[in-house]
């Protein structure tokens, strides 16, 4: 039990560095490693992931950075969908088998490659300090650019779909959402980078919360010790990436983790 | 360019940052007192301690929620509290739900 409690520490430090780094919860390659590299079944691996990405969640809450960016009421409004999937995922969870499991992650980890392929190039854009940002737009100091951006949410629509898919893919598989929300908020719906990425970091530990107590009372938290790890682990690594989020090459880092996910992908899909 | 002058938090925005630097800070603490239990073989005390870890990581998002609610009251902005009652009432059919 102690050298999987390390490896999923290591794990977790991995995800949490991510949640940093790029904005998500990391959950995506969290559950590979401890499905495929540990022998959890899918269902204990996705509960451990969760308790994980509780633990960036409540690392970037924490954080006063964060909370200067994160956008409370984007943050709520798209948490009724995020949650209302988390719910429905939840009620279904125990009607699937651990293949269709495999099946749907391994969908799941191709799309949120090709998502992180697509949006190398993405820039931000800035209405101006005379625009009028809405009901749920906002005004932030960017300290990359030294300018105060404003923005405001277009196409609200799409980023309920996505977040009621990300819900459901938080029950079943694990994962947060942040992978598939993030990109969203930020190439359909006009949030900037980090707004998006602190939004969405509040956004995934409400949304987590459904799966872990359906996980738990499915018996598939064994004794808390690598849900503990993942956390501790997540928790430094998240440290460790606000430290690196200022020199990392984040489109590097992009690239790297687009081809392990069609890597793992592949591994799903093909056995 | 200088920087804006950054807008004051309200009271509920300082206890929402307190309460999630607290908890954060309760969470670690009590994850690594049921680790080291664990690892001198304090069966017991170390699930106690981890579960109770992981229950705080669990209740910090809804606390989150709860204040985010009390924010858009004191706002009077009746749309995004019924948006934050709708979380807050998702959340409590599945923990009543699947805990009972």
């Amino acid at each position: 039990m102690l050298s999987f409690a390390i490896w999923t520490l290591l794990a977790g430090a991995v995800a949490g560095s991510l949640g940093a780094l790029l904005g998500i919860g990391g959950g995506v390659l969290l559950v590979p490693l401890l499905h495929s590299f540990l022998g959890l079944s899918i269902s204990e691996a996705a509960a451990v992931s969760l308790v994980g990405v509780l633990a960036v969640s409540a690392s970037t809450a924490a954080s006063p950075k964060a909370r200067e960016l994160f956008n409370a009421r984007l943050a709520v409004l798209m948490l009724i969908f995020s949650v209302s999937g988390a719910t429905f995922g939840a009620k279904v969870l125990d009607l699937l088998s651990e293949t269709t499991y495999e099946r749907i992650f391994g969908l799941t980890a191709i799309a949120v490659a090709l998502i992180l392929v697509a949006r190398l190039n993405h820039h931000d854009e800035d209405l101006g300090e005379a625009a009028d940002v809405g009901l749920l737009g906002g005004r932030f100091y960017d300290e990359y650019t030294g300018a105060e951006i404003s923005y405001a949410v277009r196409r609200l629509p799409i980023g309920a779909v996505v977040s009621f898919v990300a819900g459901v893919l938080a029950s079943f598989l694990g994962i947060g959402g942040g992978v598939l929300l993030v990109p969203t908020l930020n190439a359909w719906c006009g949030v900037p980078m980090r707004v998006a990425a602190a939004t969405s970091a509040f956004m995934i530990g409400a949304t987590a919360v459904p799966g872990v107590i359906t996980h738990y009372a499915a018996g598939n938290l064994n004794g808390f010790e690598l849900a503990a790890a993942a956390s501790l682990g997540a928790m430094a690594g998240y440290r460790l990436g606000l430290r690196l989020s200022t020199r990392a090459p984040v489109r590097g880092l992009k690239m790297l983790m687009a081809g392990v996910l069609i890597v793992i992908a592949l591994v799903y899909l093909v056995r | 360019m200088t920087r804006p002058p950054r807008p004051q938090p309200s009271p509920i925005q300082i206890l929402s940052r307190q309460l999630a630097q607290a908890g954060l800070a309760l969470s670690l603490a009590v994850l690594v007192s049921g680790l080291a239990a664990s690892m001198a073989g304090a069966v017991s005390t170390s699930v106690s301690l981890l579960a109770m870890g992981c229950a705080v990581l669990v209740v910090m998002p809804v606390v989150a929620v709860f204040l985010v609610l009390a924010e858009e009251v004191r706002r009077r902005d009746w749309l995004f509290v019924a948006a934050a009652v709708v979380v807050i009432a998702l959340i409590a059919y599945t923990t009543f739900d699947r805990l009972r």
